[in-house]
């Protein structure tokens, strides 16, 4: 939906004010590049953008980290940015065994810690000026089906044929399994994605409408709660259920 | 639903007034856009997990594996030379008990030798005192019988004289007495006594 058209229908701004803002605000996702796949016309978008410079910051980050572990001394007191390092990569892996159990904990330990630096520094995108990528629904999407895969792959490694014999149990309430089932990769996109989207909408109708002089003040709160504490709660939250579902599987064998 | 949002998605295209060769303001739409949008997504969170994966996790969590296990060596290591000089403390003191044990053992042995050997000269001692006393007892036996030869013959001297003396001067019975007696009382008692 677009601004335009949401200030039309709120009624609340005159039609030329519209007009100003509906230049200024995007709060969408633009097309940048189009190209032709299998007959369809597809684009490159800011998403896409957005997440190649997370990527590369990820990267980047991964390839210094790197470099420290390799010139470090394991029988030395470790420097502080090796610190943080270890530190990291111990909270993750203490979140995955806490989570999924001391014995399929740390085999998930890298996906979900992936999933948690990504997901954490897509949503604090939106601090620096880009349209976090979380805010575009094939993002999340994505997200979600991989957890989708992952379990159903895992419930039919451990379960074998239990994982779909699960399903019949009790029989009047097989139609509510099989929602509840897909319903899974649903909820997971989608809320993630609303609550990003929402604080994406939330600060472009701010940035569009208020005055230049009160946008020094006003929006550093809202960045804060919009995109550092929700978009923090958010990865938290998409993690945990990741692995919560991931782990179920293997309980009910 | 997909109706609703499919004339989302159419509303935002035509409100934003695009022509259909470009995309601005998408929001949300079930499209081929998505499923591209997917893929990509899939593909780039495939990559990161995999650099992720060989550049950060794997690598500190082997640098914290090679300093856990360096830890253990050290800790198992200082109990293995606790014990061992604990081994070796045992095994001092044993000696060094065993040591004054011994010598004790020559102390006392030595006293013993020394109480012997004094002893021994005490009785070497006593037996040449013995010794000296018997020749000291032969002596004086030799002095008192040549001291009784040498009265005898200074008796007989005397009764020689007194013989002469008898026959030079005639003399009486009771004079012939008060001579004995007087020669007697001349040797006095002293004479038969030594």
């Amino acid at each position: 939906m677009s601004l335009g058209s949401i200030m039309l229908s709120s009624g609340v701004l005159n039609p030329q004010a519209v007009e100003v803002a509906k230049d200024d605000i995007t709060f969408g996702v633009d097309g940048l590049i189009r190209y032709n796949l299998f007959g369809h016309e597809l684009w490159i978008t800011t998403t896409h953008i957005s997440l190649l410079v997370v990527m590369i910051v990820i990267i980047v980050f991964a390839v210094i980290a790197n470099r420290c572990i390799k010139k470090a001394d394991p029988y030395k007191v470790p420097g502080k940015f090796l610190n943080l390092i270890e530190y990291l990569v111990e909270s993750i892996d203490h979140m995955t065994k806490a989570n999924m159990g001391e014995k399929h904990g740390l085999k998930f330990s890298n996906y979900i810690g992936t999933l948690f630096i990504s997901i954490l520094l897509m949503n604090f995108s939106g601090l620096f000026g880009m349209r976090p990528p979380t805010a575009d629904y094939g993002v999340t999407l994505a997200l979600a089906l991989i957890t989708f895969v992952l379990i159903h792959y895992n419930g039919f490694k451990y379960q074998k044929a239990a994982h779909v014999t699960n399903l019949f149990k009790p029989l009047p309430l097989t139609p509510i399994n099989i929602i509840g089932e897909l319903a899974t990769p649903l909820s997971l996109s989608l809320r993630l994605f609303g609550n990003i989207l929402s604080g994406t909408v939330m600060m472009g109708l701010i940035y569009g409408l208020l005055p230049k002089v009160i946008l020094l003040l006003v929006p550093a709160p809202l960045h804060i709660y919009f995109d550092i504490f929700s978009g923090a709660i958010q990865t938290y939250v998409f993690c945990m259920l990741t692995m919560v579902f991931i782990s179920n599987t293997f309980e009910d064998a | 639903m997909g109706n609703l949002i499919a004339s989302m998605y159419n509303s935002t295209v035509l409100a934003t007034g695009a022509s259909e060769s470009s995309l601005v303001n998408r929001i949300f739409g079930l499209d081929a856009q998505l499923l591209a949008d997917v893929a990509i997504m899939g593909l780039a969170i495939f990559v990161l997990f995999l650099a992720l994966s060989y550049f950060l996790f794997n690598p500190a969590r082997e640098l914290l594996q090679k300093r856990q296990d360096r830890i253990k060596e050290e800790m198992d290591s200082s109990a293995k030379d606790k014990k061992e000089a604990a081994q070796l403390k045992t095994n001092y003191e044993a000696k060094i008990k065993e040591a004054s044990r011994e010598v004790d053992e020559i102390l006392s042995e030595g006293r013993k030798k020394a109480l012997k050997r004094e002893n021994e000269i005490v009785d070497e001692a006593k037996v040449e005192a013995s010794r000296i006393k018997d020749r000291a007892n032969k002596e004086i036996e030799l002095n008192k019988s040549k001291m009784k030869d040498e009265v005898k013959q200074e008796m007989i001297a005397v009764a020689s004289v007194m013989a002469g003396k008898i026959i030079a001067g005639n003399i009486d019975e009771t004079k012939q007495k008060q001579l004995i007696d007087e020669a007697l009382n001349e040797m006095g008692d002293e004479t038969w006594q030594n």
